[in-house]
């Protein structure tokens, strides 16, 4: 059983059914403020999680492009689930900022607000927003487990495509575990070079795009978040290649300055370019399969 | 104006800051550094002992003047010894405590200090020590920059217990979190310069374990934590 509420009042005044998120905002803005506040002093200072702030962005831009839905209610039995998953997501809260685990702190956040949503409006609202709770994931820092048992693997692939692809190619490329020797030079892979972190911030980005343009059909969509990560992971082996060519040709010193931080951010666009490409493309297959006998003729 | 509306919001409202004042509650607020486990490095670590004496010609790896900075407002004391022995074979100490860990504070470890200088690290391993009948766990790794190749050994502690990770240090400083304790901690990282890195992880065993027998066993405890032996 639904009921629907509409109090429209055109003379400028605050409609009854946005005064009822006042509470429920202060509420979230006492909790959450302080929680963005030290996010922003400790984690998002880090290279690997400066796309913590687009991600925030984003989250609030989505709530606030579909707020219009947050005037109906629906349901009143989604009051007590909603407010158990509140109670549910504030424990998490409340252990995660007393004792500082920014995992629990941040990730309460999507509990939380699918409780508040559920409770204020009902499963039609959770629904409506399941994409900006899901992209909050992205602000979540990843478990020291995970960097740990991940980075090693991915060096490995790395440096061995990379080797494989530049002697295929031509060049005096040697390679010992995850130290690349090319000419006079020896290059080491590193942690910061497995590309984890970039994994993460392209798929963010990636999946942004796939949200923003909204294809309609579900194996295109499915199509490009598949291939996220395998566009992340290339556009990491290439960047290592390129750091070693440009090592080779200029020098050591050449390889070690600004090109290191440059290319990071330059494979990046990249990567999002050869995404949209790729878009273009299953795009124009579709058109292709719709249309057969036009194109023929 | 219909109020009735109003009252699943406000109930709503109010869960949320209560939660926040539980949070503030469940904050931990006594700090282990205030109750006198202050200890003064310098005096704890001899200046020689076996056959290690201090080398004043070489000072270890400084950290980096903003991040010393950073450092200064974290860590309370820093020690930086370089030690010689008779065979000259040069091994680095450095130990820094601080009063409080934290998230913000796990910056001072040799894989994001030493990254930040411009060094690469490899070849990270869990590891422990020999030390008269205990086994202290420890993090081996090598830092390599041009051709300075530098293997370390190091461990931290939290309160009395040693950790040699993030997790391992997240758990035991939840454990004080939880009875309302604020923990203090050491970072202490012994290295040396070489290219045989089983060669220079004996040497800084052995000088390891000529120090923590040149310690009283307090200040001992101070290093290695309260080992379950």
């Amino acid at each position: 059983m639904s009921s629907v509420l509409h109090v429209t009042q055109s003379n400028g005044r605050v409609s009854a059914e946005w005064v009822r998120w006042i509470p429920v905002g202060i509420g979230l803005l006492v909790l959450y403020v302080p929680t963005f506040v030290r996010l922003a002093r400790t984690l998002w200072v880090q290279d690997d999680y400066m796309h913590g702030p687009i991600v925030l962005a984003v989250v609030l831009w989505v709530i606030w492009q579909g707020r219009d839905g947050l005037r109906r209610i629906e349901g009143r039995s989604c009051t007590w689930v909603g407010g158990a998953m509140l109670v549910f997501g504030l424990l998490f809260y409340i252990l995660g900022r007393s004792q500082e685990i920014i995992l629990f702190e941040v990730g309460s956040l999507i509990i939380v607000l699918s409780g508040v949503l559920l409770a204020m409006s009902g499963w039609g609202m959770l629904k409506h927003y399941r994409f900006a709770l899901f992209f909050i994931l992205f602000m979540l820092p990843l478990p020291g487990m995970i960097v740990d048992a991940l980075t090693g693997p991915l060096k490995q692939n790395v440096s061995w495509i990379a080797e494989y692809v530049l002697y295929a190619i031509g060049y005096p490329i040697g390679r010992s575990g995850v130290v690349l020797s090319v000419g006079p030079y020896q290059l080491l892979v590193a942690d910061a070079c497995s590309g984890l972190h970039s994994l993460i911030s392209m798929s963010a980005m990636g999946l942004l795009y796939i949200y923003l343009i909204g294809h309609p059909n579900v194996w295109r969509n499915a199509a490009l978040v598949t291939c996220l990560l395998p566009i992340a992971f290339a556009a990491n082996v290439v960047r290592v290649m390129v750091l070693v060519l440009v090592t080779y040709h200029f020098g050591d010193a050449a390889g070690q300055g600004f090109i290191h931080d440059f290319s990071g951010i330059f494979l990046f666009i990249v990567g999002l370019l050869i995404l949209f490409a790729i878009d273009g493309v299953l795009g124009r297959i579709g058109r292709y399969q719709r249309e057969p006998a036009r194109t023929l003729t | 104006m219909n109020f009735e509306i109003l009252k699943k919001p406000l109930s709503l409202g109010l869960l949320m800051l209560i939660a926040a004042g539980l949070t503030v509650a469940a904050t931990p607020t006594t700090r282990m550094a205030d109750s006198g486990r202050k200890a003064d490095l310098d005096k704890i670590i001899p200046g020689a002992f076996g056959a290690w004496r201090i080398d004043p010609s070489i000072v270890p790896i400084a950290v980096a003047p903003d991040v010393q900075a950073k450092l200064d407002k974290i860590y309370n004391q820093t020690l930086a010894r370089t030690y010689v022995n008779g065979l000259g074979q040069r091994v680095m100490l450095s130990i820094a405590y601080g009063g409080d860990q934290s998230d913000a504070t796990r910056a001072h470890r040799p894989e994001i200090c030493y990254t930040s200088q411009g060094f690469q690290i490899t070849d990270t391993i869990r590891s422990v020590v020999m030390e008269a009948n205990e086994r202290i766990p420890v993090v081996r790794l090598v830092a390599r920059h041009g051709s300075r190749q530098e293997p370390i050994t190091y461990w931290m502690t939290v309160g009395d217990q040693v950790v040699t990770s993030s997790w391992e240090q997240k758990r035991v400083q939840l454990a004080y979190g939880l009875t309302g304790r604020i923990p203090d901690g050491m970072l202490v990282r012994v290295s040396s310069i070489g290219s045989d890195s089983v060669r220079s992880y004996e040497l800084q065993d052995s000088f390891i374990r000529d120090l923590l027998a040149a310690i009283s066993p307090d200040h001992r405890a101070r290093l290695v934590g309260q080992l379950s032996g």
